[in-house]
């Protein structure tokens, strides 16, 4: 099955694969001074490797422009100067919108029946009702029950049970012994778009993936969204309650447990056993230390660099502090 | 359907001519061949105004009625409401309209569900286990992911994508209550309108209108979670952030901005270009565009942060 508008006539030719950079620097109507090469994919200027081509969303990411291993990276004026001799710089007026344009051109196809037929392991059992796509892997002794989908190349590991109406798009990977409950999204599409000067929303294609390790259970309805590059990861151990949502390129620490609605935005990354209360939440590119606890409701705004502590309320203190502060509030209320 | 049998369904006798009905709408909004309805002494302008010829009244507004209207008198006008809204639900299947037209290069897939009246446009991809209902038209090259349900009625445009799980078209939330609190179902009747390049993330709901519709406006993009209750329009190219759920009826102008997990009070009014940092609580219309708001009770950001920055203070 593959997408064929018009519109994505040119998307479809080489979605997901390789391109020559002319073909890149023909789409970004820019120039080049290098010899082409062949890209792969695109990937954030700490991650690019050679063959790989990365951008720069902001002036602030000049060291990282200066120590990238990317290919070519698309800049504007004022980073140009900035980029490595070895690597190409792509000028262009907004790299960030630019890079939202490209990031199409290296989706892959929704499905692809390219792919082998799906393998399925001994011992398992895949309801009728489901839907196993091209190319994926199912290990042995797993059960996938009705209206499951499993996407393209994605695999699962062995004796995983899966509920009904789960929903795994293409390229994740889910490990050994993982429950997940019914009705959960594993990829979605991460909430990434390029807004242009008229308030339009270009979307980031989402080419990364989900990876669930082993001896992980999710609850029903949660939802993790596939990376922007690179992969959302949940290490070993985790459990996640009911109508969780992970963001994008998030890093979920060994054995930590999330509590029903709570929510963790796009690229934070969590050491082990941090617990994450009901309906508490965390902000974007966060970093919380090992064996941290939020209590319910906390609304985490920075990172938390010291391990073994315990948190509570919106803005974020530590719990006791919390606690003492309730009881002056209380007493406010008494005058 | 004529008056007459709305009046049997209720129990009641009804005054006037015995009109045909073909639907229900609220006061303002109803047309001649409608039933409309007054709970309340506020209505009584509405009420001389309204197209309708058919009313669901109280006794206090009969002298505000239109001339030559038709009406019953109720006691409790908003329960008799709930209860002829049924009158006027439709079938979730009907098999003897004709079968989907489905366009041009449109992938469906074997273990999708397609209901009958259906039109989808072309180079549309419809995946496994996701149901389309009865009438619903799609746009072309619309993109529905598995597990996605979208009920009868619902209209979405071209270019949209919508992620796993969502529901698009649920009942809203709405009941009428009796004397011993027990609560009466509101038949949702309308429906969700999804216009163009709009974007739904995965295990979102947005519930179908009482009368009329829901409306998600052209090029705005939801996250994961949202949910948009009955009767809500939301603007063009708004950005809404995981967790976040609106009530019903609220209005959001275009490029509104809504951050993670906040929630806005129903029958509110938002301005264009308004921004809302996460878990705001919005219980009051924004009037004014282009401000940045935040907490619970809300307040404009700078006096949030100085307010957090007090209350910081008070455990030194």
């Amino acid at each position: 099955m593959e997408k064929t508008s018009s519109k994505d006539k040119e998307a479809k030719r080489v979605g997901g694969k390789n391109m020559d950079l002319k073909e890149i620097v023909k789409i970004l109507k820019c120039d080049f001074e290098g010899s082409s090469f062949d890209v792969t994919k695109m990937n954030t200027l700490r991650d690019a490797t050679k063959s790989e081509i990365s951008f720069v969303a902001n002036s602030k990411y000049i060291k990282e422009i200066q120590s990238s291993n990317a290919g070519a990276i698309i800049v504007d004026k004022s980073t140009k100067e900035f980029v490595p001799n070895a690597t190409v710089a792509l000028v262009v007026e907004n790299p960030y919108l630019e890079m939202a344009t490209l990031s199409k051109y290296f989706a892959p196809p929704i499905e692809d029946e390219t792919l082998p037929q799906p393998k399925i392991g001994k011992g398992s059992v895949v309801s009728p009702k489901a839907e196993i796509a091209k190319g994926a892997i199912i290990g042995e002794n797993c059960t996938i029950m009705a209206h499951v989908y499993i996407g393209a190349n994605t695999q699962v590991g062995d004796n995983t049970i899966i509920y009904p109406s789960v929903t795994i798009y293409r390229d994740c990977k889910v490990g050994n012994d993982c429950i997940i409950h019914a009705n959960s999204t594993i990829g979605s599409d991460g909430f990434g778009f390029a807004t242009n000067k008229m308030g339009e929303h270009k979307k980031i294609y989402q080419n990364g993936n989900v990876v669930i390790e082993d001896d992980v259970e999710i609850g029903s309805s949660t939802t993790i969204d596939r990376a922007v590059f690179g992969t959302t990861l949940i290490k070993r151990g985790v459990r996640i309650d009911n109508l969780v949502q992970v963001g994008h390129n998030c890093v979920i620490g060994e054995y930590s447990v999330l509590v029903a609605q709570s929510g963790i935005s796009g690229s934070t990354t969590m050491g082990r056993n941090v617990v994450m209360g009901g309906q508490s939440a965390t902000s974007g590119h966060l970093s919380i230390a090992p064996f941290t606890t939020m209590a319910a409701r906390s609304g985490v705004t920075k990172s938390i660099t010291k391990s073994g502590l315990t948190f509570a309320g919106f803005p974020l203190m530590e719990h006791r502090l919390w606690l003492k502060l309730q009881g002056k509030i209380a007493r406010l209320m008494k005058h | 359907m004529f008056f007459s049998e709305v009046a049997s369904h209720l129990r009641l006798a009804f005054i006037g001519k015995d009109v045909e009905i073909d639907s229900m709408n609220e006061l303002s909004l109803s047309l001649p061949s409608q039933l409309a309805f007054a709970l309340h002494k506020k209505y009584s302008l509405e009420l001389k105004s309204s197209k309708a010829k058919a009313f669901l009244i109280t006794s206090s507004l009969i002298e505000h009625l239109p001339h030559d209207s038709s009406y019953i008198v109720c006691d409790d006008v908003s329960l008799s409401m709930a209860e002829a809204t049924k009158l006027f639900s439709k079938k979730l299947v009907e098999p003897q309209l004709s079968f989907a037209i489905v366009g041009k290069e449109s992938y469906v897939d074997a273990m999708a569900k397609i209901e009958n009246g259906v039109t989808i446009g072309s180079n549309v991809t419809i995946m496994a286990s996701a149901y389309i209902g009865t009438n619903v038209k799609i746009g072309d090259n619309t993109l529905i992911y598995p597990n996605v349900t979208i009920y009868r009625d619902s209209v979405v445009g071209s270019n949209c994508i919508i992620h796993a799980g969502s529901v698009i078209g649920a009942d809203g939330f709405g009941f009428s209550h009796t004397k011993t609190g027990e609560h009466i179902k509101v038949f949702q009747n309308g429906n969700v309108i999804i216009e163009d390049d709009v974007e739904i993330g995965a295990n979102c709901a947005i519930d179908r209108a009482i009368f009329n519709s829901t409306i998600i406006r052209r090029g705005t993009k939801l996250d994961n979670f949202i949910h948009i209750a009955h009767n809500c329009d939301i603007g063009e190219h708004s950005l809404f952030v995981a967790q976040t759920g609106v009530g019903g009826s609220t209005k959001f102008g275009h490029n509104c901005v809504v951050s993670g997990q906040s929630a806005f009070s129903d029958n509110l009014s938002i301005a264009p270009f308004s921004t809302f940092t996460a878990r705001s609580g919005v219980t009051k219309s924004i009037t004014q565009s282009g401000g940045v708001y935040s907490g619970f009770p809300l307040m404009n950001h700078k006096e949030w942060k100085r307010l957090q920055a007090k209350i910081k203070k008070l455990n030194e």
